[in-house]
């Protein structure tokens, strides 16, 4: 008998060790934050001073507002405007926030950012990179013509996985932001945060209730796993919107009656999902961002 | 357009996309197409060889040339570029040995390509200021350290050089007579200067093995009248790391002298005067005196720094230089191997003057011309391909979510998911990543 089947590859644990900068900033974090912990306070200004001295550890920051709209969370813009940053505070926030997007992205860690927390040292610095990169993850996402079409035009397969850890990433960005920022948002800012939050959420619905009709169209059987659900992204995401823990469901054996379930669960959390042409083939789209500027 | 909406377009844009404008292919070599653009989103060099190698040699010019314009309308590099690009990148890593034997087709194009390579190596080398000696070392120790880090990218680059030539010789040694005879005048002339370069690589790095102990010689006086200043400055923070770690470097360097195993003949005076390496060692101990503690405390700075600098500014052989290669992490080494900018690295000062300009100045028109001189990407997956002496990038997390490392994949078959994903390399497993 002939049967079909979707596979969702599981991610390659290993496979954060080749982007370049895992290892890397992971051990710049290690020695640097050894070296905060023993050194006095002369020789920490020392130590900042010979970092600051040196353009190679210039740290840009504010990078979102090439992009950003007006938002009660943008930063304030100093007198100069100068948007470079000096000091061993800054290269070790630099780092921290690397890794835990990296982390986000690449890895099964639920909370990446509290893995790679600040020391009161580099905590002010940390903030700022971290709130510019939620800022710039959610900017491009409200500008990224792909994502606006999506809920017309269904999500092409090749999409699904790398938006997928796209909005993770975007999600642990603003989740770790509010964290560390718990005291200091205004209720105003805390109100856009929310709103943020659910635009991520309704995309990543979008891309669930797609990532699910695929399945339930195509899966007529399958040897359901854990490995199926190991797109950590989606799977924590199915898992938050649906109460159950996916990766936990060593029983199912219909996934296609369970994809099914879960795209009427998604669907029941917001109807208009039900308008996402997801069963289509896979969307041929011209190339996102305009022609390739070449000199 | 202004620079704020190509930046924009830099990083809100997708995953790749593409517009079929090329003319269809052959069923056979459609397949061969999908299967490339595939593996070179998803940075598998491996993967892209098995598709085309194995082939190259029954293709006509004509469907290269076709397969060449249907990856062109992806946005990916032409079939020889592509073979050569991992081929290279293989013997840079050290890990040639992982692809078998390329057939005489890819082996001309390598060995055009390693001559290249490894000519314009020998090229900056020669033409470095200390190798050429137009000017003199620096005074100071953050001078020293910059002088030092260009030694050490020129030396890793010499590295790569002498690999290549050591294949180079290896491709050409590897073609029988009968083969020979077919290749054309220009052919056999690269074949036969294939390895050529090899004693000029040889002669070059051990002119800078010997530059490089002499500057360290230089720094390790320098660090100690600095570590005899009782007051914490710079040059004693410096100096507390820096004396330890010449010392080290300098006793290895006459260790290996001293056993027949190192250069075949020191020409630079200050390495050959008598009892250096005592002297050497008399002069770690002192500063390791004098630092005390500070010691330890500086080595974890640096080291720190170090890495960070990896972090920063390294590039790797995949995805336009944002990831290591997969056969590179199985070895706990290849893990480690980065390129790295021989210049002192900065952030992109293109697009820092042109963000000023954006914010001074209200013609943006401006902003845009300086900055696509330094910025060519339109696509995040463009970042992914571009390879510049430092990486075009600010944050890595901007870029990185695009990396295709997989497809949902419909299956027909009794196939399950266990078969269908059996492909599961062994990897280096390093339980603490720092």
């Amino acid at each position: 008998m002939t049967e079909t089947g979707v596979v969702v590859p599981p991610q390659d644990p290993q496979l954060i060790y080749r982007i370049v900068g895992f290892l890397e900033y992971g051990m710049a974090i290690h020695h640097l934050d050894e070296f905060v912990r023993r050194a006095s306070s002369e020789e920490l200004e020392i130590a900042d001073a010979i970092v600051r001295h040196r353009p190679q550890f210039d740290v840009r920051t504010n990078l979102s507002r090439h992009i950003g709209g007006p938002s009660l969370l943008n930063e304030p813009v100093a007198g100069t405007g100068d948007s470079t940053r000096r000091g061993l505070a800054w290269v070790l926030a630099l780092a921290r926030v690397e890794l835990g997007a990296m982390l986000a992205g690449f890895s099964s860690v639920a909370q990446p950012f509290q893995f790679v927390a600040p020391t009161p040292y580099e905590t002010h610095a940390y903030r700022e990179i971290l709130t510019d990169g939620l800022r710039v993850h959610y900017w491009s996402f409200k500008r990224d013509p792909a994502v606006a079409n999506y809920p017309r035009t269904g999500v092409p397969e090749q999409h699904i996985i790398t938006y997928g850890r796209r909005v993770g990433v975007a999600r642990r960005f603003l989740e770790a932001a509010r964290d560390f920022s718990r005291r200091l948002v205004s209720p105003g800012q805390q109100a856009e945060l929310n709103s943020w939050e659910r635009d991520f959420r309704r995309f990543e619905l979008v891309l669930l209730y797609c990532l699910a009709q695929k399945i339930s169209v195509h899966g007529e059987r399958f040897e359901v796993s854990e490995e199926l659900w190991n797109c950590p992204s989606l799977c924590q995401a199915a898992a938050r919107e649906v109460g159950h823990d996916l990766t936990n469901r060593r029983d199912e054996r219909s996934l296609g009656t369970f994809s099914a379930r879960l795209s009427d669960l998604l669907a029941s959390i917001d109807p208009t999902l039900l308008a996402v042409p997801c069963q289509h083939t896979p969307v041929q789209q011209p190339p996102i961002g305009g022609p390739r500027r070449r000199r | 357009m202004s620079l704020t909406a190509l930046l924009m377009a830099a990083v809100v844009s997708a995953a790749p996309g593409h517009t079929n404008d090329a003319p269809p292919l052959p069923r056979g070599l459609q397949k061969t197409l999908e299967g490339v653009v595939q593996a070179y989103y998803a940075g598998d060099s491996a993967a892209i060889w098995r598709a085309l190698a194995p082939m190259l040699a029954r293709w006509s010019e004509s469907q290269v040339a076709a397969l060449d314009r249907a990856l062109a309308a992806r946005e990916v590099p032409g079939v020889g570029e592509l073979l050569v690009d991992v081929r290279m990148s293989f013997v840079q890593q050290n890990l040639a040995h992982v692809l078998p034997e390329p057939q005489i087709r890819e082996r001309m194009l390598l060995l055009a390509a390693l001559g290249d390579r490894m000519n314009a190596i020998l090229e900056e080398q020669r033409e470095h200021p200390l190798v050429a000696a137009t000017s003199d070392p620096p005074d100071s120790l953050a001078e020293l350290e910059w002088t030092l880090w260009d030694v050490h990218v020129l030396r890793n680059k010499l590295l790569t050089a002498a690999r290549a030539a050591e294949y180079a010789q290896a491709l050409a040694g590897g073609v029988t007579e009968r083969i020979r005879e077919r290749l054309s005048e220009e052919e056999q002339t690269l074949l036969a200067t294939a390895g050529a370069p090899l004693p000029d690589v040889q002669s070059a790095t051990e002119a800078l093995d010997e530059l490089d102990a002499e500057l360290r010689l230089n720094r390790l006086d320098r660090g100690l009248a600095a570590l005899e200043q009782p007051q914490l400055t710079e040059e004693r923070f410096m100096a507390a790391w820096s004396t330890q770690h010449d010392a080290e470097v300098l006793a290895a360097f006459l260790k290996n002298q001293s056993e027949g195993r190192g250069l075949r003949r020191l020409t630079r005076a200050a390495l050959t005067r008598p009892g250096l390496a005592d002297e050497i060692a008399a002069k770690a101990e002192r500063a390791r005196q004098l630092a005390g503690d500070l010691a330890e405390k500086a080595r974890h700075f640096f080291v720190g720094l170090h890495w960070w600098r990896r972090g920063r500014f390294g590039q790797g052989p995949e995805l336009g230089g944002l990831a290591k290669s997969a056969a590179a992490a199985e070895t706990p080494g290849g893990l480690v191997w980065l390129y790295m900018p021989s210049e002192p690295p900065l952030p992109d000062p293109a697009r820092e003057r042109a963000d000023k300009k954006s914010e001074d100045v209200a013609d943006e028109s401006a902003d845009q011309s300086e900055a696509d001189a330094s910025i060519d990407f339109s696509t995040p997956s463009d970042r992914m391909r571009i390879r510049q002496p430092t990486p075009p990038v600010e944050r890595r997390h901007h870029y990185t979510w695009a990396w295709e490392d997989r497809r949902i994949i419909p299956t027909t078959g009794a196939g399950t998911i266990d078969q269908v994903l059996s492909e599961s390399p062994t990897r280096v497993g390093l339980s603490r990543f720092w």
